[in-house]
């Protein structure tokens, strides 16, 4: 099988070649999956070192309980996330106790990674639009930080990642009318927040 | 109909899943009430803010990291189940606590065992010490005469 076939294997594929040895194919769900789970371990934890360390933490214990992976009740793609999630929130919790600690630091530290990492996508005619788009961010990006974690998952995993309720619902869950209500309660509580 | 459900509506046509007869009463909706269209505004912008946004990014080695860490965890297969090597401790050391069993019921050592060494018959010459051995010497010393 040459390299072209194999990154054209389905993600249930791959996992079925992992399992029966080869970290090769593991590899390819790896670079397939890195980015997605990072943005969603950043999404929790805000910080860019932590979001880092929950990538990795999840594709070891990915690889570690392989065999616990069932195709028949979820897609690889919502049972990687889940264990992203469950990483984030570990990782999310002991900040928060660490940022209760040394107030103020958290924060500054977040908004700093941030900015070093993230780069807009949109193509902006100016500078001064641009300015104003960044501006716009930071406040909605504020705001964010003081939604629950189910709220902020669910409303991130739709607007960003185009997710659907019930793919939402397996990551998270819940149904997809849980998924529906939080996403709701997280527009309306941004909006409270930003027009404040 | 209330405005709290026109609401919720809002949010599902952001989310692309609200279906054509629905939508039409909504738009009719916003059109006769400013406060949901205030609040379809706001989500809107929010909504728009969000996809526009900033793409938080790993570092470009970060798969390798991982890759490299997977590789180094010293893993190996056995029927399609994986298995650290560490996780083969406990058979190994039964197998030497066993060898070591076998060894000693045979009245043999390991080393003996593993090189199949021939035990050679000694004879070991008992001598009477004739009370001049250490002990009795230092039973003299403390107890002088009178031990005697």
């Amino acid at each position: 099988m040459n390299t072209h076939t194999r990154h054209n294997l389905s993600d249930e594929d791959l996992v079925r070649e992992s399992r029966s040895g080869s970290e090769m194919h593991f590899n390819i769900l790896v670079d397939r999956y890195t980015a997605l789970v990072y943005r969603i371990a950043f999404g929790i934890t805000r910080s860019h070192q932590e979001a880092e360390d929950v990538v990795q933490e999840t594709f070891l214990r990915a690889f570690k309980h392989l065999d616990r992976f069932t195709p028949e009740r979820a897609a690889f793609k919502a049972w990687i996330l889940t264990i992203a999630r469950n990483q984030s929130i570990n990782v999310f919790s002991s900040l928060k106790r660490r940022a209760f600690r040394f107030m103020g630091d958290a924060e500054s530290e977040d908004q700093d990674g941030f900015s070093e990492a993230a780069s807009f996508p949109g193509s902006f005619r100016d500078a001064e639009t641009l300015l104003s788009a960044k501006q716009e961010f930071s406040r909605l990006e504020k705001a964010l930080k003081k939604l629950p974690e189910r709220q902020r998952t669910a409303l991130l995993l739709k607007t960003q990642e185009e997710m659907s309720y019930d793919e939402i619902g397996e990551v998270m869950k819940c149904s997809a009318s849980s998924v529906e209500s939080l996403i709701f309660r997280a527009r309306k509580k941004l909006l409270e927040l930003t027009e404040k | 109909m209330k405005c709290g459900i026109y609401q919720k509506e809002i949010s599902l046509f952001l989310d692309g899943v609200l279906d054509e007869p629905v939508l039409d009463a909504l738009r009719a909706h916003l059109d006769a009430c400013p406060e949901c269209r205030r609040v379809y505004e706001g989500m809107s912008a929010v909504n728009e803010t969000l996809r526009s946004g900033p793409i938080p990014c790993p570092h470009g080695s970060l798969a390798d990291r991982v890759k490299e860490r997977i590789a180094a965890r010293g893993q190996f297969h056995v029927g399609g189940r994986s298995i650290p090597l560490w996780g083969s401790v406990p058979l190994v050391a039964f197998l030497v606590l066993a060898a070591l069993g076998i060894g000693n019921l045979a009245g043999q050592s390991l080393t003996g065992l593993v090189a199949f060494e021939r035990p050679e018959s000694r004879l070991e010459l008992l001598v009477a010490d004739n009370e001049n051995s250490f002990a009795d010497v230092m039973l003299d010393m403390r107890g002088g005469e009178g031990v005697r």
